[in-house]
């Protein structure tokens, strides 16, 4: 059975987060003016990325189940982790937890066990910066992802495959993204292809579509390329879904369209579990 | 041995996961014939710090016979003043904030013919009697095992529902033996069970670690065992030695 092979050190998986940084990020979502879009998907990338680490954090230091990246794709396309790993490539989860650009000290509401909030300060880590200008070259981003994950694989051939998710708010402006997105889809280690996610986030406030499973549920031909450009959920993360409460079914693919701030978290969420299920 | 309690022997035996090293174990597991108190522990592997949480919780319980709740704050509070020995990456900080977790499951014999059990979580006990499984605890069927099971913090978070700690008493006699064991052993041994077999005769059979080890590789390989660190304490009446299970 695909997606089955077990997270170790010697056999890690990667992430990679394909991210829009075209002029149009700088825009808020739609339904909340005061969030522009590439300063929601930036906190959700750092933290993501703390989660992934302190999963990974043991006392002796930190074990490398996973190497990540961060693409940005808007007036030029970069690696674009910031700070120590400005330039970096896919890097393992270690050498991320130990080189954050700078570690901010933020606050938090909890409750106080009886009916009361109490403040909680907490350790926010930067690694990733909000950026948007000029336009939207994703073919670009998507083909730097298939070299870099070709790569991946060569070293490690039966890992739990390589996941890449990608977040848009716009359509390609440098060619049609199916034949880059097929082929880095096509790559495959000994447990499964390459697993592409998509998230589109919306300026409207217009209902999100989570999930979908069939072309027909969608409004417009742009979500049908993104659609396309899904891997169908694999089964464990299927289950994920479902048990957070999203009608999903065997063939559902891993793309939201018309995403606001909270489904995109959420998207990043349930499709980051598959590759969190850590004994 | 204290006055007034049964005539024990006990073996423990001890695996890491495959793939794992010895200094990556995070079971734990103490017993003490002469004062009738024996415990085994098994921290989340998600947990940072969770060995030195397992290792509290067993070294301590046999140390000091107190109530659960004057008990549980201090070897939280040891736990922490053990974590915060040197300065700390930010992330480390905050496991420390999050807590380590633990399965824990305590027996301690109060006479000759009495004992009681505490469990939190996912390890299990096994009383034989009479070549059969007089009772399972905390958990009794292999459905009851989730990826999820209760376990007992290393930090009290007044918004979290405090985890609830199961107790038993049960009878002690001659020739009686209880077994108890981490999820992935006690999930096996549920199973063989539930299958009409016999899994404490292979228990009892063991002599040592090395057989331990060996068997455990064995049912490894044969996916019967699920890969995970593993303990097994098994404890006799003192007039079992000898005989054969």
């Amino acid at each position: 059975m695909p997606y089955e092979a077990e997270l170790t050190r010697a056999n890690p998986t990667c992430l990679l987060f394909l991210i829009d940084q075209s002029s149009s990020m700088a825009e808020p979502f739609g339904g909340q003016a005061d969030k522009p879009k590439a300063q929601g998907v930036a906190d959700g990338i750092n933290r993501l990325l703390q989660n992934l680490i302190l999963k990974c954090a043991k006392s002796d230091g930190i074990r490398d189940y996973f190497h990540v990246g961060v693409i940005g794709y808007g007036g030029r396309v970069v690696w674009a982790l910031s700070g120590p790993l400005s330039g970096h490539k896919l890097v393992p989860i270690s050498l991320v937890a130990n080189n954050p650009l700078r570690v901010e000290d933020r606050t938090r509401k909890v409750s106080d066990g009886a009916g009361g909030l109490l403040d909680q300060r907490f350790k926010f880590p930067i690694w990733f910066e909000s950026t948007a200008n000029g336009r939207t070259p994703m073919c670009k981003a998507l083909a730097d992802a298939a070299q870099a994950i070709t790569e991946f694989i060569g070293k490690f051939p039966k890992c739990f495959p390589p996941l890449v998710i990608n977040i848009s708010d716009g359509k390609a402006t440098d060619g049609n993204p199916e034949m880059a997105s097929y082929a880095l889809r096509n790559l495959a280690s000994a447990d499964g292809n390459v697993l592409t996610f998509n998230a589109h986030l919306s300026a409207s406030a217009g209902r999100p579509i989570e999930f979908p499973a069939m072309e027909s549920e969608l409004p417009d031909a742009e979500a049908r390329v993104l659609f396309r450009m899904s891997s169908i959920l694999p089964p464990k993360l299927c289950d994920a879904a479902k048990s957070e409460g999203y009608q999903v079914t065997a063939q559902s693919r891993g793309f939201v369209f018309n995403a606001d701030l909270v489904s995109v978290l959420r998207f990043l969420d349930i499709g980051t579990r598959a590759a969190q299920t850590l004994r | 041995m204290t006055d007034g309690l049964p005539a024990l022997t006990w073996q423990a035996f001890t695996a890491p996961k495959a793939g794992g090293s010895r200094a990556e174990f995070e079971d734990a597991v103490a017993a003490d014939a002469a004062s009738g108190r024996f415990a085994v522990a098994d921290g989340a592997s998600e947990s940072a710090f969770a060995a030195t949480w397992a290792d509290l919780l067993v070294e301590d319980y046999l140390k000091k016979p107190q109530r659960w709740v004057t008990w549980l704050p201090l070897v939280r509070q040891r736990w922490q003043e053990l974590c915060h020995k040197t300065e700390l990456p930010w992330y480390l900080e905050e496991k420390i904030a999050e807590g380590a977790y633990a399965a824990f499951l305590a027996v301690a014999f109060q006479n000759q013919t009495q004992w009681q059990a505490k469990a939190i979580g996912d390890c299990c006990l096994f009383h034989v009697r009479d070549n059969r499984v007089l009772r399972a605890f905390p958990l009794e069927r292999s459905q009851d095992f989730g990826s999820r099971p209760t376990l007992l913090c290393s930090r009290f978070h007044a918004e979290h529902q405090p985890a609830k700690c199961l107790r038993l008493r049960s009878d002690w006699r001659e020739h009686d033996c209880l077994i108890m064991a981490t999820d992935a052993l006690a999930l096996w041994f549920l199973l063989q069970v539930e299958a009409g077999k016999m899994p404490w005769t292979t228990c009892l059979r063991l002599e040592n670690q090395q057989q331990f080890v060996d068997w455990l590789k064995q049912m490894r390989d044969a996916k019967k065992i699920r890969n995970d660190d593993t303990t097994l304490l098994v404890i006799n009446s003192a007039d079992m030695e000898g005989q054969e299970p």
